[in-house]
């Protein structure tokens, strides 16, 4: 469904992806893991087209995204939705009106309809009720969980997760994790996520990517990934320090 | 350093084009448009207020003294009036207001661009120009020459009440002479420029919240040189508009 190839991208002189291949299937949960900085933001960044690779392909359904347009990404972004590592919820509205925004100006749907439809996300993440809510108000895990009900209000064809579980004590991450895979079962979205939480990945990927030193250096099965040999992603999986 | 000012001047007037473009897209929501407008306005008035009764206080105050040594002190009223009204209230107001809504502007949308609600205005298929920088960009270039002739008024009332009630002026001498000697021109000339005071605050702050990097210290440095960067374009362009405007039109 999407396919990265070659991917490269720098930033001042300093080479963060250096020819990134990656092939995700419809459907799935794909995960992307590696170490704080190595450039797992970045790959997201331009897979959906906040960022412009120096150097590579992006396709989305045999679609190149490479060199598209704005206009032709405003297409693309109709199927994909994101939800960023720090939630980006908009803070100068309540929780009703971040789940709602994208439908206002995305759709013709009509206010009551959309009323509807933002109740029934916000019950799917476990937060009904809670419209009216300001975003200051709210716990870090509750503000990721309104970041997926935002996200999945447009139906979205893929979710990309920046980090959907960092920062967040172990059983709301846990939750987060069951979220994802509920999202995945329910919606039908293929799903993408860059993570270091070992836990999130071996739960949730049905397939696990390793970035290391701008490349994709192991890639499989979670179990593969488990067993794998590799000793940088020995290293990684163990937690063994430098 | 004079280099890299050249260098944002450039950017903050790509980002300027791609604003005006965007309103004449009507891309423009009212009720922001609005809301923003009495942001800019409405609650500037108490701090323009002050900052122009004073200007015009001190003014009356030192012109007086100058000209009554020469025998002058009657036309206090006039040569006050016009310089408020060609100078120094719009630049006070200009500068006044960049302290107060252009640093505003760039720490909001400062704060949206560390925190990625930049992005997601991207991934949620909204442009930030036409969603953010309009309705601040229209509000300024409206509301600066709203605020200015309410100073202008401001300014000539402190000026009034000082030469009249503390320097013992003739009021009614006093105004004759305003009113004989202030023509509309000169207050003409100074909405223009506080029409393109305006401009600068929401551009410069807009850009400098848009280009903001590295988290809650670089909202601050961001703040910061906002600040900086329009009151000295707004002295800048003051000093052109003063070649300009009396050799285009009429001095
Ligand atoms: N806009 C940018 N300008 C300059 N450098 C950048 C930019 N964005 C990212 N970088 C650099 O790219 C590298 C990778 O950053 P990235 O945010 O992708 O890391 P990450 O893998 O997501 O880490 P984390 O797990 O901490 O989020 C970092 O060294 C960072 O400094
Ligand atoms: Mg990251």
């Amino acid at each position: 469904m999407i396919e990265v190839r070659d991917l490269w991208k720098s930033f001042k002189g300093k080479q963060v992806l250096k020819g990134v291949d990656l092939f995700i299937k419809e459907g799935e949960i794909f995960v992307v893991i590696g170490r704080s900085g190595v450039g797992k933001s970045v790959l997201l960044k331009n897979m959906v087209g906040l960022m412009k690779p120096d150097k590579g392909k992006i396709l989305y359904k045999g679609r190149d995204l490479t060199g598209a347009s704005e206009a032709e990404w405003k297409d693309v972004r109709r199927e994909f939705a994101v939800v960023f590592q720090h939630s980006a919820l908009f803070d100068s509205m309540n929780v009703g009106e971040n789940v709602a925004f994208g439908l206002k100006r995305m759709t013709n749907l009509e206010e009551g309809e959309i009323r509807e439809r933002v109740k029934r996300c916000l019950s799917m993440v476990g937060l009904e009720g809670a419209e009216n809510l300001r975003i200051s108000e709210l716990s870090g895990g509750m503000q990721k969980r309104v970041a997926i009900a935002r996200a999945i209000a447009l139906n979205p064809g893929v979710i990309f997760y920046d980090e959907p579980t960092t920062g967040l004590d172990p059983i709301m991450s846990a939750n987060i994790t069951n979220l994802i895979i509920k999202m995945n079962r329910e919606i039908g979205s293929t799903s993408f996520i860059i993570t270091h939480d070992l836990r999130l990945a071996f739960t949730a990927g049905t397939t696990i990517a390793m970035l290391h030193d701008g490349k994709i250096i192991n890639v499989g099965e979670p179990d593969t990934i488990k067993k794998s040999s590799n000793p940088i992603v020995r290293k990684f999986v163990e937690g063994i320090p430098d | 350093m004079i280099s890299e000012f050249i260098e944002e001047l450039g950017a903050i007037f790509i980002l300027t084009w791609k604003t005006i473009v965007a309103v004449f897209n009507g891309e423009g929501e009212w009720r922001e448009i609005l809301r923003q407008m009495v942001r800019v306005g409405v609650e500037s008035v108490p701090v323009v207020t002050l900052t122009t009764a004073f200007a015009g206080m001190v003014l009356a105050l030192n012109s007086y003294i100058g000209f009554s040594r020469m025998g002058a002190g009657d036309y206090t009223g006039s040569v006050v009036g016009v310089a408020l009204a060609k100078e120094l209230i719009p630049v006070l107001t200009g500068i006044v207001i960049a302290g107060r809504v252009g640093a505003a502007i760039t720490a909001e949308i400062g704060t949206m661009k560390v925190s990625e609600q930049i992005d997601a205005l991207y991934t949620l298929n909204t442009d930030p120009v036409s969603y953010l920088v309009l309705p601040r960009f229209i509000a300024s270039i409206f509301m600066l020459p709203v605020l200015t002739l309410y100073g202008d008024g401001i300014g000539n009332l402190g000026a009034y009440f000082v030469a009249v009630y503390v320097m013992k002026v003739n009021p009614i001498i006093y105004n004759q002479y305003l009113y004989m000697y202030l023509e509309p021109w000169d207050i003409f000339t100074g909405l223009i420029k506080a029409f393109s005071f305006g401009a600068i605050i929401a551009a410069v702050g807009c850009y400098k919240g848009l280009s903001t990097e590295g988290g809650a210290e670089g909202v601050g440095k961001a703040t910061t040189s906002s600040v900086v960067i329009s009151s000295i374009t707004i002295l800048i362009a003051d000093f052109i508009w003063g070649k300009i405007l009396p050799w285009t039109l009429r001095g």
